[in-house]
């Protein structure tokens, strides 16, 4: 049964939080974590080979939207929960989004094939999902058209990407020099589920009328949803396991890259960068689209009082604007591109210097300190993202290390996170948390995200 | 072992570090939009020819109607509220002109009929509105027909050649509560 009170539930629950989608700016470049090499495939190792605890080597969630908060709705006080939803709405504009990311690597591993280079290798699933706030039309759902005379209605607001995948993936990492190392990753995608709207155009404006009291039109409508995975054979697929089977080398699959590197400018200062995700799926199975598309003018059904000429008026209006404004449905095969990420750093090392054992049982000399910069740039269907972190790194032992980040970005001037990573033994653990200055309070946060994950590192 | 102090210290340090506000989710069963949507109904402009019959006999009313499938959607059935209508009339024509609105169900019976418009001759600016509310007169939602009739009482013959006009034009404003 539909019920849009709960749908608001969920839409303002997950709307309460925001995220950096995919900008794990505390995982990238640090402490040799194996999963740094999913960031930029032309970061340094220094470990014979790895292997990720499976199910549990690499966990990441973040999830939220811009522009306010949970209590901003929900806090206990004595406003109406009306008026908090049209305060929430008003502050909102079409470029704030909601937009959710969750990874779990399934199998992550590597090994050394000889001094230079360093292959690894894994899967892992993802769901990542972005929609913008489509202002205009929930005004229309909420406030009606009453109120809004002369107001173009724009329907180009409805825009929104849902992917659920799995990622085969195989990179190489080769130290070309002292000072060089490349990298490179090849991607197979598979889609379990894509959903998408995007690319749409259209106004509905409502005027004062000269045949009638009233003129509607709709101007160049051109709105499409694209869905694989979704439907088959006329009904959703609602099993979760057959969700999880098209994960593995299904049948809407893609391929990418990633190709990063990393630079020794000096023995102190390090500059890498990377591109993520460059790549895209190509849906032919399970496909279910729809489109809308045309202009209509509407004043109203015109009698003609005719009487030697009934005129049935309602089948004539639907039929002209059927013909008019066609909608349809087509089993056409589309492709979607991925969220191509973009990666930066500039690391100064110093302090104390220290030595750790490498793979070849020789010793590398690295400093406690390192304090740098990041640059993060993810391309999304409306505008590219940007996020710049500062950040400083310490190196308690060969073994532990620690990360704080602050990171400014299109919703926020304080985000402040913080990652450790520990070895004991063979065992890596590491955890990372962004957001810690609103931990005293989630509920007024604006983001919450975390990275966890366990390996196996031989050195 | 050493792994699970670390586990549990992080733990220990989210949980005890990290709260929120007392929060009331139950709000949203409170939550309702009330929009208001303004449509375009029927309109016309007759002028007299049109009261006269093919063989050239001078008719003392006219009529037309249409469909309306509006209500046949439940959702927007149940959620209907109330209905404002509006008619703006211009009447050129030499006489006093009454217009009957009625709604009508599947069967022709009449779910809602507005009191008799009456617009005097060389009324130019004549304005009507009526409020339907929903719940006392539920019977609107089985509108499926609307019908406009345009009654000449005047026992004076009508000139077809004279170039006068009716106007004739309405709208709706609809209310609902989701």
């Amino acid at each position: 049964m539909f019920n849009i009170k709960r749908l608001l539930l969920l839409f303002f629950i997950v709307l309460a939080f925001k995220t950096f989608s995919q900008n794990k700016q505390l995982l990238y470049d640090f402490a040799e974590i194996p999963q740094t090499l999913l960031l930029n495939p032309g970061a340094e190792t220094n470990y014979k080979f790895h292997v990720g605890l499976p199910l549990f080597s690499g966990f990441s969630a973040e999830l939220g939207a811009t522009g306010f908060t949970v209590s901003d709705l929900f806090a206990v006080d004595n406003r109406s929960i009306n008026d908090k939803v049209s305060a929430v709405l008003n502050k909102l504009s079409t470029k704030d989004n909601i937009k959710i990311n969750t990874q779990i690597e399934i199998l992550n591993a590597g090994f050394r094939v000889n001094d230079k280079n360093y292959v690894s290798f894994g899967f892992y699933q993802e769901i990542d999902a972005i929609a913008y706030i489509p202002k205009d039309p929930l005004s229309l759902i909420i406030d009606g058209n009453s109120n809004y005379l002369n107001k173009n209605f724009d329907v180009s607001q409805i825009l929104f990407r849902a992917d659920a995948l799995g990622v085969l993936h195989l990179g190489i990492t080769r130290q070309v020099s002292d000072r060089y190392t490349f990298g490179a990753r090849f991607k197979i995608y598979s889609s379990a589920l894509n959903i998408e709207s995007t690319n749409n155009t259209g106004t509905f404006t409502t005027i004062n009328g000269t045949d009638n009291i009233y003129t509607h039109y709709l101007d160049n409508l051109d709105v499409n949803l694209r869905t694989s995975g979704l439907v088959a054979n006329d009904e959703y697929i609602d099993t979760p396991k057959t969700y999880l089977g098209n994960t593995f080398l299904g049948s809407n699959s893609g391929i990418g890259i990633d190709v990063g590197f990393t630079t020794h400018l000096s023995d102190q200062l390090e500059f890498t960068g990377s591109i993520v995700d460059l790549g895209f799926v190509k849906h032919k199975k399970n496909i279910k689209n729809y489109s809308i598309e045309g202009s209509y003018k509407f004043d109203g059904i015109e009698f003609g009082y005719n009487p030697d000429n009934s005129t049935n008026y309602w089948s004539n209006l639907e039929n002209d604007f059927t013909e008019k404004v066609p909608n349809g449905e087509n089993q056409s095969s589309y492709i979607s591109w991925r969220p191509t990420k973009l990666n930066t750093s500039l690391k100064y090392s110093f302090g104390q210097k220290r030595s750790k054992l490498c793979y070849d049982n020789s010793y590398k000399e690295f400093y406690r300190n390192a304090i740098g910069v990041q640059l993060y740039s993810v391309f999304r269907p409306l505008v590219s993202q940007l996020a710049f972190t500062g950040f400083f790194e310490k190196s308690f032992s060969e073994k532990l290390h620690a990360k704080v980040t602050y990171t400014i970005d299109d919703y926020s001037f304080y985000n402040i996170g913080a990652a450790l990573s520990a070895q004991i033994g063979k065992i890596n653990f590491y955890g990372m948390i962004d957001n810690i200055a609103q931990f005293s309070d989630i509920a007024s946060a604006n983001s919450i995200s975390l990275q966890l994950g366990i390996n196996i590192i031989f050195n | 072992m050493v792994m699970n102090k670390l586990s549990a210290l992080l733990f220990c340090f989210f949980v005890t570090t990290s709260c929120v506000d007392d929060l009331d989710f139950s709000q949203i069963e409170d939550y309702s939009i009330s929009p208001e949507y303004t449509v375009s109904l029927t309109y016309f402009t007759i002028s007299p020819p049109q009261f006269f019959s093919l063989a050239g006999v001078q008719l003392p009313e006219i009529s037309d109607i249409t469909d309306f499938r509006g209500f046949e959607n439940s959702y927007a059935r149940d959620k209907l509220l109330k209905l404002d209508f509006y008619v703006e009339i211009k009447n050129e024509f030499d006489r006093d002109l009454t217009i009957q609105i009625s709604f009508l169900d599947d069967s022709m019976n009449v779910a809602h009929r507005f009191e008799d418009l009456k617009v005097n001759a060389n009324n130019l600016n004549y304005k009507f509105e009526e409020t339907i509310e929903v719940s006392t007169n539920p019977n609107i939602k089985t509108t499926t027909k609307v019908r406009v009739v345009i009654i000449d009482k005047s026992a004076s013959p009508l000139d077809a050649s004279v170039k006068t006009e009716f106007e004739f034009k309405s709208s709706v404003k609809i209310y609902v509560n989701v």
